[in-house]
């Protein structure tokens, strides 16, 4: 911001000097000026002594509150905001919100800290200005004040109203809430009312969207003010609805891709879709210093069960932590998406195989088999035809992802015991690949509350604990006793990495 | 004391009666005041002695009037659709400002009910009373809603200690 008329513009459609005389702006845009902020510095920090009064201008802030005695995270670290003593943050984005009304209130000390979500230039007002102007203009003084009261009372209500939200967790509800606590200003006609309506429905979050727009911009004074804290209370929800949309998204681009477009291909775009989701949540990596310098080996992982909010339209949900294994680490580290060993599909869920079909995954058959539909009926025969597919595919220098439980699980009960044909697969092929324990926790929940991890650890040479021809009775109570439970302290580190405690293998890469 | 709720009132208090300027003087909220503006808020103030459980004020109702804690404990309560009255805090310190503030903004409504939580002494004082102060002296009407906002600054800080006490929902939410 250059001028003195855009600073002029930007107060005026700031709500909080909505309706201050022309004077009075004009004297604040002499003397305001304009201060930028990276992604990740404190605009505001809790308890610090408040000096100042901000507008945003440009940008996003993230607002939190952290309990009195509780050490504010660095911006970098990894814990993510959603630590102990801490409220859960929000963001805000929309032009002229103020920040840091604690700088106009005794104590004058900040009550929040607002944080930088991206380059953001801020207006800033000093403390002194007010007070000498309120002095000098006791009139504005009175008025100024009565704002400041409006100000705060907003607060209060978005607070307890967000209270009521983490209590109860029913956004429409919290937005009835919100909306029954202004029902002295706000008018029966408003579309604001029809906001908790659209919110009952998925397909109708998008209507709920579009008219909260149309409202922070074109409402009355009520209504853009409710409609922009009804936004930064939806926050979640649009992240909800995004990851949804995204999900769906890579589900088309697999099922709907042209016939003539390679398994190889086919993989390695949908990875990259998954890598963008992942990308705008909160994650954990660690251990990627483990990872084999070459391609051409076999990850085993604990797998987790899918949130039902991932289900598809056609009942099918994409399983979450083998995409992030697939995308985040092993294409980020080789350029190549891996293959990964799935179970055939039972009969009704075409989806599923539809989905898989495409991407040419090695299949494994678990109960049901349909004789007109695969030939390959024998158990021998079809063991075969996996080992020989998987062979080919680790010997051409491709990675294998491989879930050992056979089925998936909660994180708490993660992992559950391990069958050995990923290890049988290992002994078996000569070069040797190497078996890459992974680690991972909180796919199984929804993914905009929480920190999901990727542990890798150090790969396994077979041969170095079975000797080069491996009884099949000695393979099977190694993976039980060794693999298995080291297995299990991964998992429990990878949950307290997700805590926000520290441990495990170095080198982490963190979302932002 | 007349509570601002009229008829729906659930207690009524005992033993209203008139407060001096001094009165007023001995609470912080009234420290520094000048002289002339105390004697105008006494004049018009009144004490009384709420039982427990009593509502002193109810959400919504039109807020005529600002109380002070003298003595007792006063909680703050507000009502949500499908959930009832929920607590807020709870304010106990002599000479805190319970209820009221939302007599020196429009819409002019309370925004939380204030419920006795044992039995309580409070002074009540007009929102007439101060507006024709504010207007006499718009400046000290500036300082005096400055020391409401921190009141409702505290208020706001009570609010957020709960919310930290709120356990975060489970995933199905």
């Amino acid at each position: 911001m250059n001028t003195r008329t855009e600073t002029l513009d930007l107060l005026r459609e700031s709500p909080f000097f909505e309706g201050m005389e022309r004077e009075h702006l004009e004297h604040f845009a002499r003397h305001a000026w304009t201060q930028t902020f990276e992604s990740g510095e404190n605009v505001i920090r809790q308890g610090d002594p408040a000096t100042a009064f901000y507008v945003l201008a440009r940008g996003k802030i993230e607002l939190s509150f952290a309990k009195a005695g509780v050490e504010l995270a660095a911006p970098d670290e990894e814990t993510g905001p959603e630590m102990e003593g801490h409220t859960l943050p929000h963001i805000v984005g929309h032009r002229g919100y103020p920040v840091g009304w604690a700088s106009l209130v005794e104590p004058h000390r900040y009550r929040a800290t607002a944080v930088a979500r991206e380059r953001t230039e801020m207006l800033v007002l000093k403390r002194d200005l007010f007070e000498a102007y309120a002095k000098e203009r006791p009139d504005f003084g009175l008025a100024f004040m009565r704002r400041v009261l409006w100000l705060i009372g907003n607060h209060l209500r978005m607070t307890r109203t967000r209270l009521v939200a983490a209590r109860y967790g029913n956004v429409p509800q919290t937005v009835r809430a919100l909306l029954d606590q202004n029902a002295a200003t706000l008018s029966v006609a408003s579309p604001l009312h029809k906001i908790p309506h659209y919110l009952e429905n998925r397909l109708t979050l998008d209507d709920a969207h579009r008219t909260l727009e149309l409202l922070k911009a074109s409402g009355d004074e009520v209504e853009r003010e409710l409609a922009a804290q009804i936004s930064d209370l939806l926050d979640e929800v649009w992240r909800e609805v995004r990851i949804f949309r995204q999900l769906q998204e890579i589900y088309d681009l697999v099922a709907g891709a042209p016939p003539t477009m390679s398994p190889e291909e086919l993989l390695r775009r949908s990875c990259e879709k998954f890598a963008e989701l992942f990308e705008g949540t909160e994650y954990i990596i660690r251990g990627e210093e483990n990872l084999p310098d070459e391609p051409g080996h076999i990850f085993v992982m604990n797998h987790l069960s899918n949130h039902l909010d991932n289900l598809l339209p056609n009942d099918f949900i994409l399983t979450l932590d083998t995409h992030f294994v697939s995308s985040m680490i092993l294409l980020k580290k080789y350029g190549e998406a891996p293959v990964r060993v799935v179970r055939k599909s039972d009969p009704g869920e075409y989806g599923h195989q539809k989905f898989y079909d495409r991407l040419g995954y090695i299949y494994v058959y678990s109960g049901y088999v349909d004789p007109t539909d695969d030939p390959r009926v024998s158990p021998e025969q079809r063991r075969r035809l996996f080992v020989d597919t998987a062979e080919e595919d680790l010997k051409n220098g491709r990675n294998i992802v491989i879930c050992p439980e056979g089925t998936s699980t909660e994180t708490e009960n993660s992992p559950l015991p391990f069958k050995t044909g990923a290890f049988h697969l290992a002994s078996n092929i000569r070069p040797e690949p190497l078996v890459v324990p992974i680690a991972v926790a909180n796919f199984d929940k929804k993914l905009t509350r929480t920190t999901t991890v990727a542990v890798v650890h150090e790969p396994i040479r077979l041969s170095e604990h079975l000797g080069e021809n491996v009884d099949s009775r000695a393979l099977r109570e190694f993976v039980n006793d060794h693999v298995y439970g080291r297995f299990q302290g991964y998992v429990r580190e990878a949950v307290r990495l997700a805590a926000g405690q520290t441990g495990g293998p170095s080198g982490s890469r963190v979302s932002r | 004391m007349n509570q601002d709720h009229g008829g729906r009132s659930d207690a009524t208090p005992r033993l209203s009666t008139g407060v001096t300027a001094e009165e007023l003087a001995g609470l912080r909220f009234f420290e520094d005041l000048p002289g002339w503006a105390l004697e105008r808020l006494a004049g018009s103030a009144t004490k009384g002695r709420f039982e427990q459980g009593a509502i002193v004020v109810r959400q919504n109702d039109e807020a005529r009037a600002v109380y002070f804690l003298l003595s007792g404990a006063a909680q703050d309560l507000v009502y949500f659709e499908g959930v009832g009255d929920l607590l807020m805090g709870v304010q106990r310190e002599p000479g805190s400002l319970v209820a009221g503030w939302s007599a020196f903004k429009p819409p002019y409504r309370y925004t939380s009910s204030t419920k006795c939580e044992e039995a309580s002494e409070l002074i009540r004082l007009p929102r007439e009373t101060f507006e024709g102060i504010f207007e006499e002296d718009p400046y000290l009407g500036y300082q005096i809603l400055k020391k409401v906002a921190s009141a409702v600054d505290d208020r706001l800080e009570g609010a957020v200690t709960f919310l930290w006490e709120t356990p975060h929902m489970p995933e199905k939410a």
